[in-house]
Order: structure tokens, then sequence, then C-alpha cells
């Protein structure tokens, strides 16, 4: 049943999946609602895997160094996005500081290392333990997690510190690894979850 | 290709976590998805009404989001209130108009859209509209596509906050604001996830 049908996740519809494309590679649409039902895979778990560890290392070093420095006639201050976090805790905006805290810090983490977690044993041809629990997970942490949206308010809060009258602002380390985390946590989860599970199966088997 | 009917016609549920498809039990019980084991459901269950709680909430606290200030700074020269529209409006007249668009477009404008948006689908659902049901799809898809940006103003205060502090000289504290705009953001990414658009095609079936 699985082999011969296709159903478009946004509007239910089925289709016979031809043969021929299973995998071609191309981009099937829906023909009814437009959505894509299944993407085109560029790269193997191999080169995803390469991807995922890549992005833990750039995680690191986004988290570690500060994102911008400031300097008010001498006395200077920088912010790493866990002091961010932080400040906004301790100045009693819990909520606000648990909310970024998940999306900035612990999604985007949970994201690369599930994606890790599951592509690690695929690209050797192994089904990971745990294997339908890992896929839940990451779906979710990928509907949660908002490394960009940070990276695009980095930017907006340089910009208004630089209108602070006498404030010399400075882009640290910090910015430029989130510009790099950004670009690496798109391209680990633009695969296509349906893909994943056929190439785990494939290992089961 | 042609779809030939949709799966739920055919007695068929295809499985939302990991795209498998499975035969719908005959005595409407739920079942389990037998590759991934995730709970299976025909739809997603009370849709429209998850949808249209969930807005009513977000569209409550989208007054004190705008209304109440959401980070204060302080120096010298005194204190100043800061609101959402007002960073738009400080950005505009400091001369970075193309973020001061940005921050209008992620702060307000997607909020007031989504929400707007997410009605619209709700009610058409909900009556079982036949209205314009390609540029309903789209609709929704561009409304989970932006949804997030809204967080934009959460992470810019975060890090003035963290920033600005010289003590006497410059000092910046968020205010209640700010709560209430991250559960607007929280609460239309909800409802627009509680949303099931597969309810946009349930009855099409007649008119083909």
């Amino acid at each position: 049943m699985r082999e011969s049908l296709i159903v478009c996740e946004h509007c239910d519809a089925v289709y016979r999946k031809p043969q021929s494309l299973a995998y071609a590679g191309v981009l099937i649409r829906c023909s009814r609602c437009g959505a894509s039902i299944e993407r085109e895979q560029r790269l193997r778990p191999q080169g995803m895997l390469a991807l995922a560890l890549a992005g833990l290392v750039v995680f690191a070093i986004a988290n570690l160094s500060p994102i911008v420095d400031v300097n008010l006639y001498g006395s200077r201050n920088s912010a790493t996005l866990w002091g961010a976090i932080v400040a906004a805790w301790d100045e009693g905006v819990g909520a606000v500081a648990v909310l970024a805290a998940l999306t900035a810090f612990f999604f985007p983490l949970a994201e690369l290392l599930t994606a890790t977690y599951v592509l690690w044993p695929l690209a050797r041809g192994k089904r990971p333990r745990a294997f339908g629990t890992a896929m839940r997970l990451l779906r979710f942490a990928r509907d949660w997690s908002m490394t960009e949206v940070f990276m695009l308010s980095a930017l907006v809060a340089f910009v208004k510190l630089n209108g602070i009258g006498g404030l010399t602002v400075v882009p640290d380390v910090g910015l430029w690894a989130f510009a790099g985390l950004t670009v690496l946590i798109t391209l680990v989860v633009s695969f296509d979850h349906p893909r994943l599970w056929d190439i785990a199966e494939e290992c089961a088997a | 290709m042609k779809p030939d009917a949709s799966a739920h016609q055919l007695g068929l549920i295809s499985c939302t976590a990991c795209g498998e498809l499975s035969r719908a039990r005959p005595d409407a019980a739920l079942g389990r998805c037998r590759r991934c084991g995730a709970i299976l459901h025909p739809r997603k269950p009370h849709s429209i009404q998850r949808t249209w709680a969930l807005l009513i909430a977000s569209l409550i606290l989208f007054i004190p989001a705008n209304t109440l200030p959401v980070m204060r700074t302080g120096s010298i020269f005194g204190t100043v209130d800061h609101t959402i529209i007002g960073g738009v409006i400080d950005l505009w007249k400091s001369g970075s108009w193309d973020l001061s668009i940005i921050v209008f477009v992620a702060s307000i404008a997607v909020p007031i859209l989504k929400m707007l948006a997410l009605g619209l689908l709700a009610a058409t659902a909900q009556m079982r509209s036949g209205w314009r049901r390609l540029q309903r799809a789209r609709l929704y898809r561009l409304v989970e596509a932006v949804g997030h940006w809204s967080m934009l103003d959460i992470f810019v205060v975060a890090l003035l906050v963290a920033l600005v502090q010289f003590g006497n000289l410059a000092q910046t504290r968020p205010e209640p604001g700010i709560i209430a705009f991250g559960a607007v953001v929280v609460l239309t990414m909800l409802a627009s996830a509680g949303f099931d658009p597969r309810l946009i095609w349930d009855y099409d079936e007649k008119n083909g």
C-alpha cells in the first residue's frame, strides 16, 4: 500500500506514486493544493551528518562568544545570548527569559543533537534506536527553533544601540557565528522527514 | 497527476509524524501508526474550536501588548517608555528605514494579518465553504511560514536589557508589555498549529 500510494500532508489528496519518480530527485507538488509532497534530497545522510556536526561546533562558538560589545565613555559591556536570557530573568520578565531560552537556545540545540543522533547510525547503514521518538522530537524542535529570528534581532539591537548618543557599538564573534549557525541549521532541517523514514526502513531490512 | 480522492474517503489515515499510510479502524477507535507509533487522527482533534479559543486569547492580549510599554530606558536626562510601535518610529526617525520596515512587518503587520487569516480560515472551514480553496490553502502555508518572525522584538528587548547597563548614565529595563507580546506570538503560533488545513478540502467532493 505504502509503495504505491502517496498522500498530501496538507490536503489529504491521494495519488498513485509513479515508480519512475520514486527516487528521481524531483519536486512533487500536490496538484490540488500546491504543497510540496516530496522534496528533492540533495544530500545523503553522510553529508547531512557533516552539516549537523559543523552546526554543533558553530553553536558552541555562537553561544560562548559575545554578540556585541558596547562602550560608553570608557565603561564596557558585552552580551552573549545566555547573558541576554539571564538579564531578562533578573529584570523580572521570567516568562520572556524562558521563551527566549527555549526558542533560541534549547530547541536549536535539540535540533542539532537529535539530527546528529539520527544521522550518525543512518550514515553507517544502521537504524537508530528509538528512531520514532527522535524524529518526533526533531519535528517539534524544528517548529519552535528560531535561530534565524534571533540573528535578525541581533542586527536590530545593533542598530538601535548605534542610535544611543555617546555609545560605541562593535559587533563581536558571536554575531558572525550566529549568521553561520542560521545557515547550517536551515540546511540540516531542510531534509524530508518521510524520506528519512524510508532510509531507516531500508537499513532495518 | 490527478488526485484519486482524499485518504479519509478511502478509509486511510496518513500519519502526521512520518507520512505512513494506515487503514482507519472500523470501530472509530484511535490506532497508532505501525511505523512510528504516533497516535493516528484522521484530522487534528477539535481543530476549529482550538484555533478559535487560542485566536480569541491572542486577540485580547494583543491590546496590552501594543498599548503597554515593552521597555524603559533611563539616563541622566530622565526616563522614556518604549512601545512596540514607538520602536518602529524611532528606527525610522534615526534613518534606518529598512530595519524600521522589517520590525514593522515582524511585530505589527504579521501578528495582525495572521490573526485575520486564521479567523478567516477557521470561519470558512466551519461553514464548510468551498470558496477559493487553493488560495486559502496557500494562505495557511504562508501563516505557518512567517509566524515565528514576530519573536524578533522579544530578543531585541532581552539583548538591549543585557547590554545597556551603565548605572546612572544609561539603563534599560523590560516592562510588562513584552510579556503580553510574547504571549501573543506563542498563542498565534499554537492557533495556527492547531488548525488542520485538510479541513479546507473536506467538503470538496460534490463540486469536484
